[in-house]
């Protein structure tokens, strides 16, 4: 009797192993065979990249250390503060290469550069393709040229709106990595010269004062807008007050309109052919 | 009835005619511009900017057809500066032939609404209606809001020297919503006035003829008929009804430009939810 309970239950953990034996072959071989799942984006970082900028960066930066305020509220916004400064921002960030920029920047999805223009993130974060590094002023002012993503293709509708800035496809996406912290001393977005070096690119002779155009707009509707943007979204609210008040009034009072007149008209039409049946 | 009798009492001038139908084609040009590059993600607003040779097309002429609104709008200024009978002026201004808002206005308002209700008589309009006085100052309001705005954003690097580039933001949704309402408006609340309610229909010809139905104003506006008989006018303002073929002329313009504005207004609220706002 305890032999006959034995043996399927034997049985049954041999084929597991079996099943799990095969299973694990299996995935071991898609991971080895197949690429990483946002490899083809090329976020990721060389180490070669990274020792050069370790070797630029400046001393008070503190090159790749992520140093802590020692006073905050939130640590994380701390860090993220901090990041804003590196010559890398995303150093040390777990599976960096995995992920991509809206993973991690919902925010910035919204962006009308990228919905009609089909500029890319690192089309302005990245650092210039040309420059060899993150701008340094003994260096020449760089042609900072756009990219197409490899396997983006224009749609036929905007060809001539990106004709203008598109190149071929030279410049690997990677050769922006790594991305400065927009703050960074040296960074093409610090606003000390985003406008020369980052806008100018599409908008030549962009100025200081139109480089604080906001890309990345917040939803005027929301209400953290009001803290981000308050006038936008003040403004915002009150096109929309005057729109919905105009159309409050104006759609039932058409609507009325028509509905009476259609029944006077009814009225009319009724009582001129009731003579006609009496005859 | 003779056709060459005078059934019809003049309401427009060939010069306002002109400004209303330049003012037609101008803003159903910006409107399907402005609405093919605001869908351009969608199928729809892709065909849309076809129609106008492209995303880059959209803009130059969506520009240079805004210039032209502005040119207009200064030239209409200028003609109602020439309109103003300066020897009564102010008075003038506040009389029963003028476009400003009066009082009056806004209890003809609540008493029209009364009467859609039947619990009011008709009000007995003047020579202009209260949602006629709104259709003019409406857009009177509109053309340099949208100019203005549309300028600052056509031109950005010159409109950051006067503004701040973050100013190019706000400008964008006052532009977007203000084009939207004058949109809505005109394309549902005006046309449905002008066009289909059954007073109006298939059309009121007054804004292309140049005149309206003598009986038909008699009805709809008592007092500014009454008034032109009182002060022995009516006579003089009297003219026949157009030729058959211009009739033709103006119903299938008026219905195209219907077609037209209902075509983008459906196409707009049906791919809004598709768009970055």
């Amino acid at each position: 009797m305890q032999a006959a309970l034995i043996n399927p239950v034997s049985r049954l953990l041999q084929a597991s192993l079996r099943t799990a034996t095969v299973l694990l072959l299996g995935l071991a071989a898609l991971v080895i065979v197949l690429p990483a799942p946002v490899w083809a984006q090329k976020e990721v970082t060389s180490k070669i990249y990274r020792q050069h900028e370790e070797g630029t960066s400046l001393p008070v930066i503190g090159g790749q250390i992520l140093r802590t305020e020692v006073l905050t509220l939130a640590p994380t916004a701390a860090r993220v503060r901090i990041r804003k400064y590196l010559p890398d921002a995303h150093v040390g960030l777990k599976f960096y290469q995995y992920r991509t920029c809206v993973q991690c920047h919902p925010q910035q999805a919204r962006s009308l550069h990228e919905v009609r223009a089909k500029i890319t993130c690192r089309q302005c974060h990245g650092k210039g393709g040309q420059t060899g590094g993150i701008y340094q002023p003994s260096n020449e002012i760089p042609p900072l040229p756009l990219l197409v993503v490899p396997g983006f293709e224009p749609i036929p509708e905007m060809d001539q709106y990106l004709a203008q800035n598109v190149i071929p496809p030279t410049t690997a996406v990677y050769d922006r990595e790594p991305i400065a912290g927009i703050n960074h001393y040296y960074s093409p977005m610090n606003r000390l010269r985003r406008h020369a070096y980052v806008c100018a690119k599409c908008h030549p002779g962009a100025s200081a004062s139109f480089a604080t155009y906001v890309v990345h707009a917040p939803n005027p509707a929301m209400k953290t807008t009001q803290k981000r943007f308050p006038l936008q979204f003040f403004v915002f609210w009150s096109m929309i007050a005057l729109a919905g008040g105009t159309f409050v009034v104006f759609l039932p009072h058409t609507a009325l309109w028509g509905i009476r007149e259609f029944l006077m008209k009814m009225k009319k039409e009724k009582g001129e052919s009731e003579p006609k049946q009496q005859h | 009835m003779n056709p060459n009798s005078n059934t019809r009492i003049r309401r427009f001038s060939p010069l306002q005619r002109l400004f209303h139908s330049l003012l037609i084609l101008s803003f159903l040009t910006q409107g399907s511009t402005g609405l093919a590059r605001l869908y351009i993600e969608t199928s729809w607003g892709k065909r849309l900017a076809w129609v106008f040779g492209g995303y880059q097309s959209c803009r130059t002429i969506h520009i240079y057809v805004g210039i032209f609104l502005i040119c207009l709008f200064v030239i209409h200024g200028l003609y109602l500066l020439t309109r103003i009978n300066w020897r009564e002026f102010p008075s003038t201004l506040f009389g029963p032939d003028s476009i400003l808002p009066r009082p009056k206005d806004i209890k003809d308002f609540f008493q029209h609404v009364g009467w859609f209700l039947g619990k009011a008589e008709p009000p007995r309009f003047d020579r202009w209606g209260y949602w006629e006085k709104f259709d003019y100052w409406a857009v009177f309001w509109g053309i340099p809001v949208l100019g203005l705005t549309g300028l600052l954003m056509a031109y950005p690097l010159a409109a950051s020297r006067i503004v701040p580039g973050w100013f190019l933001n706000v400008t964008l949704w006052v532009h977007r919503i203000e084009a939207i309402l004058a949109m809505c408006h005109v394309f549902i609340i005006h046309f449905f006035i002008a066009h289909l309610r059954p007073h109006s229909f298939p059309m009121d010809r007054a804004m292309f003829e140049g005149s309206a139905d003598l009986s038909a104003t008699r009805h709809e506006k008592p007092a500014w008929v009454e008034r032109l008989a009182q002060e022995g006018k009516l006579e003089s303002v009297l003219v026949p009804e157009a030729e058959v073929w211009k009739r033709a002329l103006f119903l299938l313009f008026g219905y195209c430009a219907v077609a037209i504005g209902v075509f983008l207004l459906i196409g707009g609220m049906v791919n809004s939810p598709y768009i970055t706002w």
